[in-house]
Parts: structure tokens; sequence; C-alpha cells
């Protein structure tokens, strides 16, 4: 998908339709099924690895007496649509997306902030995985004990460069809002799929039990 | 036979590297490399973005090749010195010290912490951080060491500190990663790294006169008929002399 704004417009409207309603969650497996397979998940190791927590988390539901089998299908459902948006994004989308609804003041402000919050996401991926090159080197192994010396050693380094940015910003005499002209493309396709994942998300407010639990909340 | 068995021990005892058609793609960029690193300390040089870090991770086992392949013989231990803070896996001086498996208390007084074993790994500064792991990796029992821009970040004294443990280092392979030719240790072997491809100049000091891409400083002496003994600091200044007598 080439279009930014249909992407983050789709990827909160599956994700709603998908908490709100099992039959949402069960759409929104489709729509990526049809949309986001090729582009996000590459292998079934990954898939696996991505669905382990919450089959976890899902087993011990049904075991203290909840609906674990929803609860894994409406999470799945988000963890598979949030991995297509991920893997579909180019930077500086946020940036764009966040000037076009919301301006140059308060738009460009919160793009900017989600751009910096990916782009250290992406460094933090990246840290861990030298980390764990350069620990196995050393003749030890990344084990509980080793953890916490670890991971603050990523953190302190990404907050070191949080700072090195913010005097960048400064520097270059940001203060807030900006300028920015972005551009979009979007193609047929794209306008498709995001009419079906408006689509989905009107139907599961319809057909799921959002009012009931809205209704029942209300009761209370 | 019996010169054939002679043959097949010495290749036995041999630690090196051997890279043969290697190729590696990463976008638009394109790394080749042929050569073979065996012991003693090899100076891999060329100009940023020219691909030595990713020729480093190929040698040491952190990437694989696109095509070709890598032979290491009696390489059982292998170390990169990447970010020295990617290797820290501790809360202490002494913690740190004792995790790389090797002689703690040489460690600490060689790296010139003694007194701060107790001390919170993240306070040390960036040159005290690096001089811990520079002696836990040159004093541990590592076959093959990649030094990627083993400088960065010292001082003066703290750069020939490198140099004297880098000299003292036997039957090892090191290939020092570094654009700096100001501070070095003796060097036996000279790489560049030019636009992604690895060429091998020759054993130094006798490849410098064919050094096309030779830094102005080697240029200088050349061109002014001293020639230097090797690439160390004081084989420099002792050419430098040598023009000026």
């Amino acid at each position: 998908m080439q279009d930014p704004r249909i992407r983050l417009l789709g990827t909160a409207l599956l994700s709603c339709a998908a908490w709100i309603s099992l039959s949402g969650a069960v759409l929104s497996i489709l729509w990526w099924g049809i949309w986001g397979r090729n582009t996000s998940i590459k292998s079934v190791r990954t898939f696996i690895i991505l669905l382990i927590i919450p089959a976890v988390m899902s087993i011990a539901a049904t075991w203290s007496g909840g609906d674990g089998l929803s609860y894994f299908i409406r999470i799945t459902a988000i963890l598979l649509i949030a991995s297509w948006m991920f893997a579909e994004r180019y930077p500086g989308e946020l940036l764009d997306v966040g000037v076009y609804f919301g301006g140059m003041k308060l738009g460009f402000d919160l793009g900017l902030i989600g751009e910096l919050s990916m782009s250290a996401l992406e460094v933090m991926a990246k840290e861990t995985d030298r980390v764990s090159i350069a620990i196995r080197q050393k003749g030890n192994h990344i084990s509980p004990g080793i953890i916490p010396a670890v991971f603050s050693g990523v953190v302190i380094r990404e907050l070191q460069l949080a700072q090195e940015r913010a005097i960048l910003l400064t520097l270059r005499g940001y203060t807030s809002g900006g300028t920015h002209c972005p551009t979009f493309v979007s193609p047929k396709e794209d306008r498709i799929a995001g009419a079906f994942s408006c689509a989905i998300f009107l139907f599961s407010l319809i057909a799921g039990d959002f009012f009931i639990i809205s209704g029942s909340t209300f009761i209370v | 036979m019996q010169k054939l068995h002679q043959e097949i021990s010495v290749r036995t005892l041999k630690t090196g590297i051997t890279l043969l058609q290697v190729s590696l793609k990463k976008g638009s960029f394109r790394l080749s490399a042929d050569g073979e690193f065996f012991s003693g300390v090899h100076l891999l040089t060329g100009r940023v973005g020219s691909g030595k870090t990713s020729l480093g991770e190929l040698l040491t086992g952190i990437i694989t090749p696109d095509s070709g392949s890598i032979i290491q013989e009696n390489c059982r231990r292998v170390m990169l010195l990447q970010d020295t803070s990617y290797h820290v896996s501790t809360i202490t001086v002494r913690e740190e010290a004792a995790s790389w498996h090797g002689d703690e208390k040489r460690i600490i007084a060689l790296s010139g912490l003694f007194g701060k074993e107790e001390t919170d790994i993240f306070a040390l500064s960036r040159g005290e951080l690096k001089r811990l792991e520079l002696a836990a990796i040159l004093t541990g029992r590592y076959d093959l060491i990649v030094l990627d821009e083993p400088y960065a970040g010292l001082d003066k004294d703290a750069r020939k500190w490198v140099n004297r443990i880098i000299a003292g280092c036997n039957n090892k392979v090191i290939i020092l990663i570094s654009h700096d030719i100001t501070s070095l240790p003796p060097v036996d072997f000279l790489w560049e790294m030019d636009n992604g491809t690895l060429t091998c100049i020759g054993k130094v000091p006798e490849c410098l006169i064919g050094w096309s891409r030779a830094p102005p400083l080697i240029r200088f002496l050349l061109n002014n008929g001293s020639y230097p003994k090797g690439l160390a600091r004081l084989d420099l200044e002792e050419a430098v002399c040598r023009i000026h007598a």
C-alpha cells in the first residue's frame, strides 16, 4: 500500500474492529490475508513467534474461566495488522500524515514525535541484535542475570541519542511546528483496501457486541 | 612424501582466515574480497563508506556473504570490537572484567582502573570503558581479533597503550580497521578497501613504495626519498627526522 493516510486509517479501523467484535477480528484477518500478507510476515517461524505470547495469554484466560479463544483471535488480528503497517512504513510518512491531518503546527509536532519514536524503535532493534552478538563472542549467553545490565545499556544509549537529537533540533531553531508539504500517491487498489477496512469497521459496530457491552455498561 | 607431511603440518598449525571470491550486496553497494589473513597485525584502511566495517563483520561471521566462501583455520575464538558499550554485560568494573573469562586482575590493572573495581560500569568515561574492553580482548584467548576503529575516543597516551598491547600479541591474527595512520603499532600487512573492493597492498614496509593511495604523510616521506621502516609512530618520526638531517 503506497498511501500512508489510508494505511494508518485502515490500521486504526481494523484494530478497533478486531477489538470490538469477534466477527470484526475474523474479517480483519481475512483483510490482512488479501492485502497485507505478502508484505509483512515472511516466514512461518516469524508467524509462530508472533503468536506465542497471545497463545499463552489465551490459555491463561481459558484456564481462569474467560473466553481465551476469542481473545486469541482478536489479539492475532491486531498483531497481524500492526506487523503489516510496520513492514510497509517508509521514513517520513508519519510527518506527512501528521501535517496532512493536523496542519503545520500540531500535526507537524505529532508527526515529528511519531517519526522520532519509530526511528528509536529501529535503532533499539539493531542495537539489541549487535549486543547479543557481542555477548555471544565474549563466551556468554543472554540469561536473566545479565538482562538488566545489557538492556540498561541499550536504554542509556537511546536516551543519549534522544538528547543529542533534541540539541540538534534546538540548534536548528526548532521551537514548535514547521513547514512541510507532503505529497501522496493513492492508487485504486489502496482506495479499495481502505474502503473494505471502513466496511469491516462499520460491520463490526453494527453486527458485533459493542452495543451490547455499551448497553450493559450503561445499565450497570 | 616427507615434504608433503611437513607442508600439511605447517598448514594445520597456521591460524588464519581465507576469503575466496567473497561478495556481499547492500542496496546499491557491492563488496568483493579475496585474500588470506594469517598471524600478524593487518592494517585495513580506506575511505569512509568503502566497506571496511562490513568486511570486519564478514571476517568475524556476524554477517554471511551472498557468494564465495570464508575459510577459518584454527580460528576457534573470534572477536570483533564494536562500539564498546555493546560488550557490557554486568554492573561493576570488577564483574565486567570477570565476564570476559580471562585474568580479571590483569585486565583491571592493564586498563588502569585499579581502585575503581566497584564503580558502576556506565559511570566510566568512554575512554575508560574502551580501555577495559580492549584490555580484555587483547589479553583474551582469541585467535582472530578484528578491531574496528580502536583509536576512536582515545587520547594520545591511551593510543600508545593500545599499541603496546597489540605489539605484545603473538600468534594471533589481528586486523586493525583504521583510517588514522598516525598512531599505529608495528603493522605486518597492509590492506586497502576502495569502493567495496579489497586489495592487498603487501608486506610492510616493502609495499609502501607502491601504495598508490598512500596518505599525505607517507607520500610526503616517499617523495622526499625517506622510506619509513614501518607504519608505527616511531618509524614515521624517524623517517621525518631523516629528511631534516
